[in-house]
């Protein structure tokens, strides 16, 4: 999808995009429609350092045709960054560029918002304000398509997630039923040798493990119902998405 | 009378869009007002009419060879700075993503490109005029000083 942005220059026949209610459609309009309609935030974003926050979002408003300065106040305003619309774009701390990132992306009201990575590198509360924004503009019944390694963001966030394995499509869906197919098949298991370690990562695939004064907590996933008399846990997505991988051992 | 249609005024919009912000840009640049600096610092150096660089210099009180000289060396020495800080506006909207994110916009490359380059080029102009407008600003002043000096 971003190279397709990036690289279109006409009609783009073979643009494909994952519209609401999670359906893959083929786009038929031209490039520049496409454009009109996504606000778009790339992981690797340096922005101009000498401009203002405000003129840096007032510059990227303009490109897309949108000269009302009211919509970039507002735009900055979603991201609560209307207080720092003066000061300079390299005077910010990295959870503030990406709020300005944000920011330039909601402008002109896009149907479709496409991040890529956009907490990567940020700190928990500014992860929790990053997800708050997007709640905020999914309530709208736009749509967010969200690339990111970060599960929690996932769980927290997306109603509905796609899941790439070397370049291909593997699962598209909801996190719940992501997550019903590891239920009952997450373990924890108590060891007090390490070299019992080995022989459980023959038979299942080991996730983590926890020194606490007792020994070793292993947690495992038991794809063939190796450990029978193990407790059994609650799945998390990570877990899940363990499983989208093909079930290495990580531990 | 040709009536100007809105994509024609929108394309415009944009594009104008791209020369004032690379404009804007370029002049908030430290480096700029460096160049200047030094450019208009060393010229003055070179033709100062004091008493030594009229002795070097015999036609520098006489103010075509002061802007022929101000224009052949310290021109040179601006054009030379300004070259460094426009080479590499394109690139570094690469390296910094900007380009991506540009790209990604209902803006065609021709218009980014052309932004660019026109912004650029009223950019250096600004600057040349600036280098032009301090020396001339100095000259004057100094011939000034020299004519209230004889009167006295």
């Amino acid at each position: 999808m971003k190279n397709h942005i990036n690289e279109s220059t006409g009609y783009s026949t073979q643009a494909r995009q994952w519209l609401n209610k999670g359906l893959w459609i083929r786009c038929q309009m031209p490039g520049n429609e496409v454009r009109k309609r996504i606000g778009y935030l790339p992981q690797e974003l340096s922005m101009y350092p000498s401009l203002s926050v405000f003129d840096f979002v007032n510059y990227m408003a303009e490109i897309k045709g949108v000269y009302d300065k009211n919509k970039v106040n507002m735009a900055l305003q979603q991201v609560e960054m209307l207080e720092f619309s003066k000061r300079k774009i390299g005077q910010l701390s990295g959870g503030m560029k990406r709020r300005v990132g944000i920011a330039q992306a909601l402008v002109g009201n896009p149907e479709i918002l496409i991040l890529d990575e956009p907490t990567a590198g940020l700190d928990p509360e500014e992860r929790v304000r990053f997800r708050g924004i997007l709640s905020r503009f999914a309530k709208d019944d736009k749509t967010v398509i969200l690339s990111t390694h970060i599960i929690e963001d996932v769980y927290q966030v997306c109603e509905e997630l796609a899941v790439l394995r070397k370049g291909r499509l593997f699962y598209t869906g909801t996190s719940a039923d992501l997550m019903n197919h590891v239920e009952g098949r997450i373990k924890l298991i108590k060891i007090h040798d390490e070299n019992q370690l080995i022989d459980i990562q023959k038979q299942a695939v080991v996730i983590s493990t926890t020194y606490d004064s007792q020994g070793l907590i292993v947690r495992i996933m038991d794809k063939d119902m190796s450990f029978p008399d193990a407790e059994c846990v609650s799945a998390t997505l990570e877990d899940a998405y363990v499983y989208c991988m093909g079930g290495k051992n990580y531990a | 009378m040709h009536m100007c249609t809105a994509w024609e005024e929108k394309t415009m919009r944009k594009l104008l869009s791209v020369i004032y912000y690379e404009y804007l840009m370029q002049l908030k640049r430290i480096a700029t007002w460096a160049v200047l600096a030094a450019a208009v610092v060393i010229s003055l150096i070179d033709s100062f009419p004091s008493a030594k660089n009229l002795a070097r210099l015999e036609f520098l009180s006489e103010p075509s060879y002061f802007i022929f000289r101000t224009l052949s060396f310290g021109a040179l020495l601006t054009a030379f700075g300004l070259m460094f800080l426009i080479s590499n506006r394109l690139t570094i909207d690469q390296k910094t993503g900007m380009k991506h994110l540009i790209m990604a916009s209902p803006i065609t490359k021709s218009q980014y490109i052309l932004g660019k380059l026109i912004g650029g080029f009223i950019y250096a102009y600004t600057v040349f005029s600036l280098y032009l407008i301090l020396n001339t600003l100095v000259f004057l002043h100094l011939c000034r000083l020299t004519f209230h000096s004889r009167i006295a």
